[in-house]
């Protein structure tokens, strides 16, 4: 399980869900950015990661496909699930940077999405569950597709934690089942809790988004342990707290499936 | 399968096969290797394996092997010098700006043995093996007895890690990733058998007993061409729990005794 190789023939899904609920216009952290603009940027930057994982030099190789939906007062689709190719020609903008003193471009893909007073988890994970099921009738040999949430706060409307789950034990493909992680981003005090192997203790929220993410899979679990060395087996795809530079690094260990 | 020392006066003879990573299309093996017969029919033999994570990845190991000279082979300090001039001569095609960003952002990266074979000046029919190496391309020597006489380099004789130091094509990122360039001399039997390998064949080798090793690379030496290696490497992945990843290899042994003179019969001076 969970060792399909990554082809042009086998790619990948990976589709964020974000919180898009007023709460997120809050400042984040010392980023001097709110929440929704700080998330857009490492949307942004991963995006930007893995298409740079299937540059080969001659070409793009499609090993990945990407969507990206929001929910406040419903489900909203920010980002359609596309090839990397599209969304590497087809960027929404193009700022520039300098690196080695060569003028490069910066793709933008996604600016921020905060725009609702509700926040229906539920029908964002609605929407997500039919996205993913969709993708993978169509892709049964691929690696599983990896939902990554970002959500700052407790959700309005009804409970998702049971659909949450039937993502984790109905979507998969013959590799393995859909990889469900939750991000809680967040400004409170005290440390984060990355990728805990038994419930937290926080809050009935905390232990529900624990609740709502997948066991993580060995590549996974190697790549959380670079980053946070206590990290067990059995450890969960769920960070509670998140600090801006924790969000960068939940980004990549979701992402970072190839190389 | 290329045999072509066969037909040359070098100090060795030699086979290399290769075998791209498989379960990918349309992929082809980023590993490079460059054999030179050079002055004093000495056998100079450069083997890179480009990262198959970076950018351009090919044409970095082949411009490493290609770009290394003889002369550069005196110390590190000689080597890293020539290094240097092939990162600036380095010019891969960047015309599209995500090939751009990843070549600035992370640029090209590989590993690199090189192995200069001599006939001893002073010890006649003995092999003499100046060695260089930065990652885990190794070199093993097998006597005909079974028994592994030397590995190179010193590092991958306690076991192969995931993050081999490389060489980068970037003097900025190389600043952020030094490497050790490892640098031995080894003097060896003309009868033994030198076999040096891309890290997964490497590894395989390394984990196997010395017997056996010896005998997977007398059959390696067996096959007729690159399609029977592919099938020995398939088997090996297969049966045996080999990574899947490019594999390259070059089998080395020494021309009999009598195909060359000795340098100096009547000399007794021991070798420096």
């Amino acid at each position: 399980m969970y060792t399909a190789e990554i082809s042009r023939n086998n790619p990948a899904l990976l589709l964020f869900l974000v919180d898009c609920s007023y709460s997120m216009s809050e400042k984040y952290g010392n980023t001097g950015m709110s929440k929704g603009q700080y998330l857009a940027q490492i949307a942004n930057d991963s995006i930007d990661q893995v298409i740079l994982s299937c540059e080969k030099g001659d070409e793009i190789r499609a090993y990945f496909e990407i969507g990206m939906l929001g929910y406040g007062e419903g489900a909203i689709e920010i980002l359609p699930v596309q090839s990397i190719i599209d969304l590497a020609n087809n960027p929404l903008e193009l700022g520039e940077t300098e690196l080695d003193g060569v003028k490069i471009q910066k793709p933008v893909w996604i600016k921020d999405p905060t725009r609702e007073w509700n926040t229906d988890m539920l029908a964002g994970l609605e929407k997500a569950k039919s996205v993913l099921t969709a993708w993978t009738e169509g892709h049964k040999s691929s690696f599983p597709p990896v939902l990554i949430h970002v959500s700052d706060g407790q959700w309005t409307g009804g409970n998702p934690i049971a659909l949450a789950q039937s993502i984790i034990s109905d979507v998969y493909t013959d590799d393995g089942a859909a990889i469900v992680m939750n991000v809680h981003i967040s400004n409170e005090e005290g440390s984060p809790e990355a990728f805990p192997d038994t419930e937290p203790a926080n809050s009935d929220f905390a232990k529900g988004l624990f609740a709502m993410s997948s066991v993580l899979p060995d590549s996974f679990l190697d790549r959380a342990k670079e980053k946070y060395p206590h990290v067990a087996a059995g450890a969960r795809g769920y960070m509670f707290n998140a600090r801006p530079e924790d969000m960068s690094r939940f980004f990549d260990i979701g992402t970072r499936l190839k190389g | 399968m290329n045999a072509a020392g066969e037909k040359s006066r070098s100090v060795a003879t030699y086979k290399t096969f290769e075998a791209a990573k498989s379960g990918v299309e349309e992929y082809r093996n980023e590993d490079s290797i460059q054999i030179k017969t050079i002055a004093s029919n000495a056998l100079m033999i450069a083997m890179s394996d480009g990262a198959s994570t970076g950018v351009f990845s090919k044409e970095w190991s082949d411009h490493i092997t290609g770009g290394i000279d003889s002369a550069w082979l005196q110390s590190p300090a000689t080597l890293e010098r020539g290094l240097q001039f092939l990162r600036e001569s380095f010019q891969p095609d960047v015309s599209r700006p995500t090939a751009l960003r990843k070549f600035l952002m992370e640029g090209s990266y590989a590993t690199l043995l090189i192995a200069l074979i001599q006939r001893s000046r002073w010890w006649f029919g003995r092999l003499v093996l100046t060695l260089f190496g930065i990652g885990d391309v190794s070199l093993f020597i097998f006597t005909p007895e079974g028994e592994l006489e030397y590995v190179f380099p010193p590092t991958v004789r306690d076991g192969f890690g995931n993050t081999p130091e490389m060489i980068r094509s970037s003097e900025r990122l190389q600043n952020d990733s030094p490497y050790t360039i490892h640098h031995e001399l080894h003097r060896t039997r003309p009868e033994n058998l030198i076999v040096i390998a891309s890290d997964a064949l490497a590894e395989h080798i390394n984990g196997l007993p010395p017997a056996a090793g010896l005998r997977l690379a007398r059959q390696i030496g067996r096959c007729t061409d690159d399609a029977e290696f592919r099938l020995l490497v398939q088997k090996l992945r297969e049966t045996r729990g080999m990574k899947n990843d490019d594999v390259t290899v070059c089998l080395i042994t020494a021309q009999p005794d009598d195909y060359f003179r000795p340098a100096s019969p009547h000399s007794t001076r021991p070798e420096v």
